[in-house]
């Protein structure tokens, strides 16, 4: 066996064809074979009744003869009781329908026969029974029993004289099963017909039924949808239409399985490269920036998430689209079109461009253009990427209104000291008094201009993260009594009271002694300047577990709760009369608050206008604890 | 004192000086007199208008860094003035370009540089004097 799947379908188309033909042929033997029965019996049927009437013809002529023979002999009277006794041997031995012997008159003395009064036959016949002088054989119907009588008839001569005559009626013997048969035509009709009708009815089912089957079959599989080979034994055409379904469907199943699987490779190919750009957008989703990415025609491929939020709309609505159509921003849509204008000329080079654009008014963003160029050297899209700049030009703003600010305070006093000088050197100033006022000024805002200097610097320390505390275990006490001596002289000038409600003794702390110093001269010079003349300041301080509480307390003008906000900026001075009176670089508590901060303390202020301000430093303490560590 | 304001206001060459600095008004004041120049003071822009509506200065000299109201608002405030523009000189220690341009907007002004020293100031006014409209002599 060669190959395997062949034969077996092959086989089956063979037996079928073969079956077919048997079929076929089975059916036209029988038919035949009926038909020649049927002829058979027919013909048989013939020669069974010629056979009979031969015998009739020959028994007849034999027995009237015979008969006719002995009656001659034994007509005397006393000798009939022997013809009477023959007579009824030979009808009963050869089954004669009647046995009559007659005188010549017609008169019968020995009548056996089924009608033993009257005579049989018709008139006609006895008529020429009588009148005959040889045998005779003649043939009548009886019409009440429908049956065919042969008589057979011989006169008896004696001495040359007609006696008498012998008859004898024969009927022809019906047991030949075939002539019984063919008598009668419908059963012979009939035999032919039943054996035949089953056949046939059988045949015809057996045919159709196969037909049926593979109909219910093919039924149930459109129903089902599925494709399995239809189990269905058939013959003949039928089979064949079954093996044919058969391979179609083995065919349709293997190409099907192979599209499964194509589509299968298909749809994991898909979910890697599905997977794939996941992982890349999530990482792209990472990013701060705006990450737009187009394909060569224009249309936006992939968009992450800190683009939605730039752009104030969600990535579906981004994805697919022009950009022209989907981008509402002005700026971020021409700069897409400038960029392409300039790259579509700049082939093949890798470029960026960066300019610098708001978005809504929401703040700056840097665009960044890079086209994406393959190995090939073809432009295959574009990326483009927003920063938010915003936090970097507003810090550079700040820096860059610091310098202003800044300068315009250094040249404040330095005007000032030129001013004077000049005057000074023109000789413009004629009398002493004013000669030493003039002096004095410009010593005053000398000594401005270098504490401005000073603070400017720390500041600057501070804002870039440069300052370095030098701490120490200091006694806060003396720090104070510093403080207080440096303000004493301009002080008693205005006439201010300085009241110390200081413990005896105060836990040192561990701060840098220089800028806390500058911190607390700060807010005491702050009261001494602010507080006019006959004013009162109390410098206050109180301990506590965790930290040390200084308190700067003047009958001054007070702080408006507009200025309360913004007192603690740099360059921020309040617009009143009172405050504006004095010079002030606005810098002052802006330094002191961050001093005390980077020693992790708190500066708060509470004030009433016209009542009076009260400066609050806490310091934190160093708890035993810690302080063995 | 009426009439002798009068006066003053009739016959003289009148100076403002706008400045929140005390003693660069002091001085300027001072140098300013002594050249024979009426001089008044305004520590900001809305005494200074007060002072140009009450003794109509030909010379104003203004500072720009100013509370309540700065030097340039000052400015827009004389230009809308319904009578005879006074010349502005504007004290400034400005060094963007952008900022220095808006003098541009007002054609009676020009700029000077802080540090300034009095004698400077004192041309300049001179100056302006000499290029004025005739002064009102009644």
């Amino acid at each position: 066996m060669k190959d395997k799947k062949q034969p077996n379908t092959l086989n089956k188309f063979i037996r079928f064809e073969q079956e077919s033909i048997a079929q076929f042929f089975g059916l036209s033997l029988i038919i035949y074979a009926l038909l020649v029965i049927a002829t058979l019996f027919v013909a048989f049927g013939r020669y069974e009744k010629i056979n009979e009437e031969k015998r009739i013809h020959t028994d007849g002529f034999t027995l009237v003869n015979l008969l006719t023979a002995f009656a001659r002999s034994n007509l005397e009277t006393e000798k009939r009781m022997d013809l009477y006794q023959v007579a009824d041997i030979v009808k009963r031995e050869k089954e004669l329908h009647y046995c009559i012997i007659m005188d010549a008159d017609g008169k019968p003395f020995v009548n056996f026969g089924e009608n033993v009064h009257g005579t049989h036959g018709t008139e006609q016949i006895l008529y020429n029974a009588l009148s005959s002088d040889y045998s005779l054989k003649q043939v009548y119907e009886n019409p009440a029993a429908k049956e065919t009588v042969y008589e057979f008839s011989k006169p008896i001569f004696s001495g040359g004289k007609k006696q008498g005559v012998v008859r004898i009626g024969i009927i022809p013997r019906n047991n030949g099963i075939i002539t019984q048969l063919n008598n009668n035509s419908i059963s012979l009709a009939l035999l032919i017909i039943m054996p035949l009708t089953p056949f046939f009815y059988y045949m015809f089912r057996n045919a159709m039924s196969p037909l049926r089957v593979l109909q219910g079959k093919l039924e149930k599989v459109i129903a089902q949808g599925e494709f399995h080979e239809l189990k269905l034994q058939a013959k003949g055409e039928v089979g064949t239409i079954a093996a044919l379904m058969n391979k179609i469907i083995f065919l349709f199943n293997k190409k099907y399985k192979s599209a499964e699987s194509a589509k299968k490779d298909l749809e994991v190919s898909h979910s890697i490269t599905a997977y794939e750009k996941n992982k890349i957008e999530a990482m792209l989703d990472q990013i701060g920036d705006g990450v737009l990415a187009l394909n060569a025609t224009g249309q936006i491929i992939s968009a992450n998430k800190s683009l939605e939020l730039f752009l104030n709309t969600s990535r579906t609505k981004l994805i697919g689209t022009a950009v022209d159509e989907s981008v509402s921003n002005e700026a971020l849509r021409s700069f897409i079109k400038e960029m392409k204008n300039l790259s579509a000329s700049a082939y093949g080079q890798k470029k960026q461009s960066a300019i610098t654009h708001t978005i809504d008014q929401k703040g700056t963003f840097r665009f960044i253009f890079a086209p994406l160029i393959n190995t090939e050297g073809d432009n295959i899209g574009d990326l483009i990427v927003i920063r938010d700049i915003t936090a970097q030009v507003m810090a550079e703003t700040a820096r860059s209104e610091f310098l202003s600010h800044a300068a315009h305070e250094i040249r404040s006093p330095l005007t000032t000291i030129k001013a004077y000088t000049s005057m000074l050197l023109d000789g413009d100033v004629k009398d002493h008094e004013t000669e030493k006022e003039f002096y004095n000024v410009i010593t005053m805002e000398t000594d401005r201009l270098a504490k401005l200097i000073e603070d400017l610097l720390n500041i600057s320390k501070i804002e870039m993260g440069s300052l370095s505390l030098k701490k120490a275990m200091v006694k806060p006490l003396n720090l104070i009594e510093n403080c207080i001596a440096a303000v004493m002289s301009q002080a008693s000038q205005k006439n201010i009271e300085i009241q110390k409600r200081l413990p005896d003794s105060l836990s040192p702390l561990d701060i840098d002694k220089n800028l806390m110093e500058v911190a607390l001269l700060n807010c005491i010079s702050n009261s001494v300047k602010y507080t006019p003349d006959g004013g009162k300041i109390i410098i206050s301080a109180e301990e506590h577990p965790d930290r040390t509480l200084f308190t700067i307390k003047d009958n001054g003008p007070g702080i408006n709760e507009k200025d309360q906000a913004h007192i603690f900026e740099k360059f921020y001075r309040s617009d009143d009369e009172s405050i504006q009176e004095q010079k002030g670089t606005g810098l002052g508590l802006s330094l002191t608050k961050e001093i005390i901060t980077h020693h992790g303390g708190e500066i708060t202020v509470e004030s009433t206008v016209g009542a009076g301000s009260t400066f609050t430093i806490a310091l934190p303490r160093e708890t035993d604890f810690e302080r063995m560590f | 004192m009426a009439d002798s304001n009068h006066e003053i206001i009739a016959n003289g060459k009148r100076v403002l000086i706008v400045d929140d600095d005390r003693f660069i008004t002091r001085v300027l004041k001072m140098k300013l007199e002594q050249e024979g120049f009426q001089v008044f003071t305004a520590h900001n822009g809305c005494e200074g208008l007060e002072q140009i509506k009450r003794h109509d200065p030909q010379v104003v000299i203004t500072d720009l860094n100013m509370p309540k109201m700065d030097g340039w608002e000052l400015c827009s405030k004389i230009q809308e003035l319904p009578d005879a523009q006074p010349n502005i000189i504007i004290t400034t220690s400005l060094i963007e370009r952008e900022e220095r341009e808006k003098v541009k907007a007002f054609p009676n002004a020009k700029l000077i540089d802080k540090p300034v020293s009095p004698k400077e100031i004192c041309t300049m006014v001179e100056d302006c004097f000499h290029h004025t409209v005739p002064l009102e002599e009644k």
